[in-house]
């Protein structure tokens, strides 16, 4: 996976987190550091429906075991990075 | 109080319509398209259940059901008419009593679609929240941070005179000092096939004159018209009242509940069940039959419910049946909202001192003859008004209203 892929996947990452955030976090500032919980006001439905979203986008299926380690936006987009790439050294002719 | 219904949101243009005999029903055409035999229904308007949508934490908003997004806007009206908010309620012993009928048939359709689909890993995480039977409370405490005892009764379509019976229950023996209570029911086709398949519930005959389709207590009536709604009203101890020197709208007298296993959906034509929840609210009130000045009737203009109630009437009032009215005539049946809102109008006449009416009694069922049934709003002297809720699967509550 290129710079340029990483970049995709985390702007297509913070794009859906922004449509999914509640109305008191709308309009904060994004950045690979933020706290889903904390910073953001995601609570535990929200991540888990913001997880449904980007496995759909992407074509993975993230683990119920990783769920639980995902606590920043960073967490989220080196986890799809990781599946991604995994997918991609799967998949025939990958 | 506060309540949605098919005649509006706003407790006085609410009022002045019942009082007008105004219709909440509608033609809906896309069930017909369905196959539905019954195209008509009480819906809410949509602008309604977008106002003040904004003071609901708003990450619970996607964990509602449409039901618990009905109660939870009616507890704020209920709030705001009190003078109370959340921080008030949680600094007292406070309980949160609402409940709907039945479950988000929404949800576990669109939770269906996916699973039989193949899908079944994009099912909402959301679906648990809004499916279960206590999504009315959840929302309701969730949604405006309340922190009192809470839980959800179901009961059919007695369900919020339950709740309001129960949470009267609670004040009155000392456990809590203020309640929220009531509950609410969507309208949808869901709903409307599951009612439709019965066979015998819904009006079907006035699809092309949808005002005209729900008609308790008229020769020509065939069934109930399907309507949505939530109502909530705040109930408190005389004491908890008193210090914070608020005013009541009216007082709970009485309350009686009880059951009529003989069958599931069809009342026993005798009406002994009814009445002896008529006489377990009188008794629990204290009062004679003869001091009830009016009843809102649970009559929801099905051919054999209606008898079944008159009779339960007949036993309990004997020839001096006071005058008698089903405002279901106007908003539809309002499931497990239909208690709660029914009480709220019970309050409204209190208040306003005046009858308000069953409207398309066209012709008098013969078997009606002699009941003072109430075709127009008038003034009247009204101290107690009995409210009847009966619900499928042979549940009944009774509950009096006291002028304050």
């Amino acid at each position: 996976m290129n710079d340029s892929d990483r970049s995709s996947i985390a702007t297509q990452v913070i794009e859906r987190l922004s449509a999914a955030l509640p109305s008191t976090s709308k309009g904060k500032t994004i950045t690979e550091s933020s706290l889903l919980r904390e910073e953001l006001g995601l609570d535990s439905l929200g991540t888990v429906d913001l997880v449904i979203q980007v496995e759909d986008e992407f074509g993975i299926s993230i683990e119920t075991d990783d769920l639980t380690s995902i606590r920043t936006v960073g967490d989220l987009i080196q986890l799809l990075e990781r599946l991604i790439e995994k997918k991609a050294k799967s998949s025939p002719g990958g | 109080m506060g309540l949605l219904c098919s005649l509006g949101r706003e407790y006085p243009a609410v009022t002045a319509a019942l009082r007008a005999g105004r219709s909440g029903i509608r033609a809906a055409p896309e069930w017909a398209r369905l196959g539905l035999k019954a195209s008509v229904c009480g819906p809410i308007d949509a602008d309604l259940k977008r106002q003040g949508i904004e003071r609901i934490a708003p990450n619970v908003l996607p964990a509602m059901s449409e039901a618990g997004l009905l109660c939870t806007l009616a507890t704020l009206d209920a709030l705001d008419d009190a003078g109370l908010d959340s921080q008030a309620l949680n600094r007292v012993r406070s309980a949160c009593i609402i409940g709907s009928g039945g479950v988000s048939t929404q949800t576990v359709y669109e939770g269906g679609q996916k699973l039989y689909g193949g899908n079944a890993r994009k099912i909402s995480p959301y679906s648990i929240l809004r499916g279960m039977c206590s999504s009315a409370s959840s929302s309701v405490v969730c949604g405006l941070r309340l922190r009192g005892r809470s839980y959800s009764m179901s009961s059919a379509c007695a369900t919020s005179a339950h709740a309001i019976g129960h949470a009267y229950e609670l004040i009155h023996s000392g456990i809590v000092d203020v309640a929220l209570a009531g509950g609410g029911d969507q309208v949808n086709e869901h709903g409307a096939a599951a009612f439709d398949a019965l066979r015998m519930a819904l009006s079907t005959r006035y699809n092309d004159r949808p005002e005209a389709a729900s008609r308790p207590f008229d020769a020509g009536r065939d069934g109930f018209v399907l309507s949505g709604g939530a109502g909530v009203v705040v109930l408190e101890s005389e004491g908890h009242m008193v210090r914070r020197h608020a005013r009541s709208r009216a007082r709970v007298a009485g309350f009686g509940a009880n059951s009529a296993p003989d069958d599931l959906v069809l009342p026993d034509r005798s009406g002994e069940a009814g009445r002896h929840c008529i006489e377990q609210a009188l008794d629990n009130a204290g009062l004679t039959a003869a001091q009830i000045d009016a009843i809102n009737a649970h009559a929801t203009g099905t051919v054999v419910g209606d008898v079944a109630e008159v009779n339960s009437l007949r036993g309990a009032f004997g020839s001096r049946v006071p005058p008698v009215a089903s405002t279901k005539s106007m908003t539809g049946h309002a499931m497990g909202g239909a208690g709660a809102i029914e009480t709220i109008f019970c309050v409204a006449m209190l208040e306003n001192q005046c009858l308000l009416p069953s409207i398309n009694v066209d012709s008098v069922d013969p078997e009606f003859a002699n009941l003072p049934i109430v075709r127009r709003s008038e003034a009247s002297d009204l101290k107690y008004v009995l409210n009847n809720s009966f619900g499928f699967g042979g549940t009944n509550a009774a509950l009096i209203l006291q002028r304050s």
